[in-house]
């Protein structure tokens, strides 16, 4: 409904302006009048469509980083961010929803030497959700962990413990 | 001359009607269950936790502690000097059974299902406050891994020679249909070999393990027979003032920062909680049912993945040996 008011507001302004400047104005003015106000129109118009470059993709998940994608196919989160983190621990992911990953992280890649264990809780506590193997992608993390990472260890090891996906 | 007996037995008197009726309401009571102390439903089966624990054996790793913390300080030890020799110094500490296992004492989402002792709630709430006083945190407790000084041309190169080429990974189609990649060239395939020989059969296999977990990790959430105590459940924790969609939302709640509650006020918090569950599963018999959903449903997977899940421990069992002899060379 917003945006149906805000569209019929910017049409009744418009006409009316136009009114005006066939009227009052020289031909010069009236184009650089009308210019401004397609440029307004047009960025109303941007401002109430997503925009689909806001996603990222695996390319830009450098070496040395994990990247947590909060959609599917190498696509983050439009807030969340470029959401890297290159080298260090993080034991509290961006939260929530379209702002952050802690409850939609559907995917990873782990370009990191190293491996990375993530866990249900802040703070790398309620046990290991799944651990991202060095030069893993996982563009669709199974459905019974993903949306649970809360925090990751970048775990110094070229490997995971053989129980990282065991039941408790 | 009357019969006592037969009078007896045709008598509408309350010990013939007893009698006559007790087998039929054994029955009744094994196959339906008896009421409650309330009244308001039927006496589940108690958790068998022998079962469970066997369960979980034949899913899980058979390796302690120590031999994986073994495999990892193997594989570690093969890569680093895979990239030395290629003129890269990649140093991994050591891992450690403290350092590696630093989560072991919190309680899982899944296992917070089977949580209902209301002793242990009392004694110890969910084990998080005594647990992190006894840790120091995995990041305290290790060192860091000195890696290649490098710029960022070589960067590349450096990791080709880690992880191999890009074309060097291997994809599975996971069991629950999605897909992973994974590399497994250069030192760090070189590395995974040393141990498993046949990378692939081994992360095929991890992904059979991986499958079975998750799966018995969301049967409870997702089976019929745990809605109406998980109902009851949510009623009973809301009457309290704590309203909960599952046992899980309860340990999520308590997974906050310091920055947002005292650590006095959070073990506070969780003892009450953890008071409450325990309380209103008694209750409900949500862990009675969650025990026999889970129950039900390991029994299914075991049958058509037991083979491959007892590959898997026999291939990390021979790995140990392959880790002691790289450990001691």
């Amino acid at each position: 409904m917003a945006h149906l008011t805000l569209d019929s507001e910017t049409k009744t302004k418009t006409r009316s302006e136009t009114a005006m400047l066939t009227s009052r104005h020289p031909r010069s003015v009236r184009l650089a009048i009308t210019a401004v106000f397609l440029g307004i129109l047009v960025s109303v118009g941007l401002l109430l469509t997503p925009s689909p470059a806001s996603g990222h993709s695996y390319d830009e998940c450098n070496a040395g980083e994990f990247c947590v994608f909060a959609h599917n196919h190498g696509y983050l989160s439009h807030v969340g961010g470029d959401w890297h983190d290159p080298s260090n621990d993080d034991p509290n992911w961006p939260c929530c929803g379209h702002h952050g990953v802690q409850n939609d992280d559907q995917a990873f890649i782990n370009n990191e030497t190293k491996v990375v264990r993530v866990f249900d809780g802040g703070t790398y506590t309620g046990g290991t959700k799944y651990c991202a193997l060095s030069g893993s992608t996982d563009p669709d993390i199974p459905t019974a962990v993903r949306n649970d990472g809360n925090s990751h260890d970048v775990y110094t090891s070229s490997s995971c413990p053989a129980g990282d996906v065991d039941l408790p | 001359m009357t019969r006592p007996t037969q009078r007896r037995l045709v008598s509408p008197d309350w010990i013939g009607v007893a009698r006559t009726l007790l087998p039929v309401a054994a029955l009744v009571v094994s196959a339906c269950g008896v009421p409650t102390p309330d009244g308001l439903g039927e006496v589940l089966p108690p958790v068998d936790d022998v079962a469970i624990q066997n369960v979980y054996d034949a899913v899980n790793t058979p390796l302690s502690e120590e031999e994986q913390v073994t495999l990892m300080n193997a594989q570690d030890k093969v890569v680093e000097e895979c990239m030395q020799q290629a003129g890269y110094q990649l140093d991994y500490p050591e891992n450690t059974v403290d350092a590696v296992f630093a989560d072991r004492a919190y309680m899982s989402d899944f296992e917070s299902w089977f949580f209902a002792d209301e002793n242990v709630a009392e004694a110890s709430g969910y084990g998080f406050t005594i647990e992190t006083q006894a840790r120091s945190g995995p990041q305290e407790s290790r060192g860091v891994v000195v890696e290649p000084e490098i710029s960022a041309q070589e960067e590349p190169a450096m990791l080709e020679t880690f992880r191999g080429a890009d074309n060097e990974t291997i994809t599975l189609d996971q069991l629950d249909g999605g897909t992973l990649t994974v590399a497994v060239g250069g030192c760090l395939g070189l590395g995974m070999r040393s141990l498993y020989d046949d990378v692939e059969q081994y992360l095929t296999l991890k992904d059979v393990r991986g499958y079975v977990t998750n799966e018995l990790r969301l049967v409870v959430m997702d089976a019929d027979e745990v809605d109406s105590p998980l109902e009851e459940w949510r009623t009973c924790m809301k009457d309290a003032g704590h309203e909960f969609n599952s046992p899980p939302a309860v340990l999520e709640s308590l997974y906050v920062s310091e920055a947002d509650i005292s650590p006095a006020d959070l073990s506070e918090r969780e003892f009450e909680l953890a008071m409450t569950d325990a309380h209103c599963k008694q209750l409900s018999q949500l862990h009675q049912a969650a025990a026999s959903a889970f129950l039900g449903r390991a029994q299914d997977l075991l049958l058509i993945k037991n083979a491959e899940l007892a590959q898997l421990a026999q291939i990390e069992i021979d790995a140990i040996a392959k880790a002691q002899s790289i450990l001691d060379s």
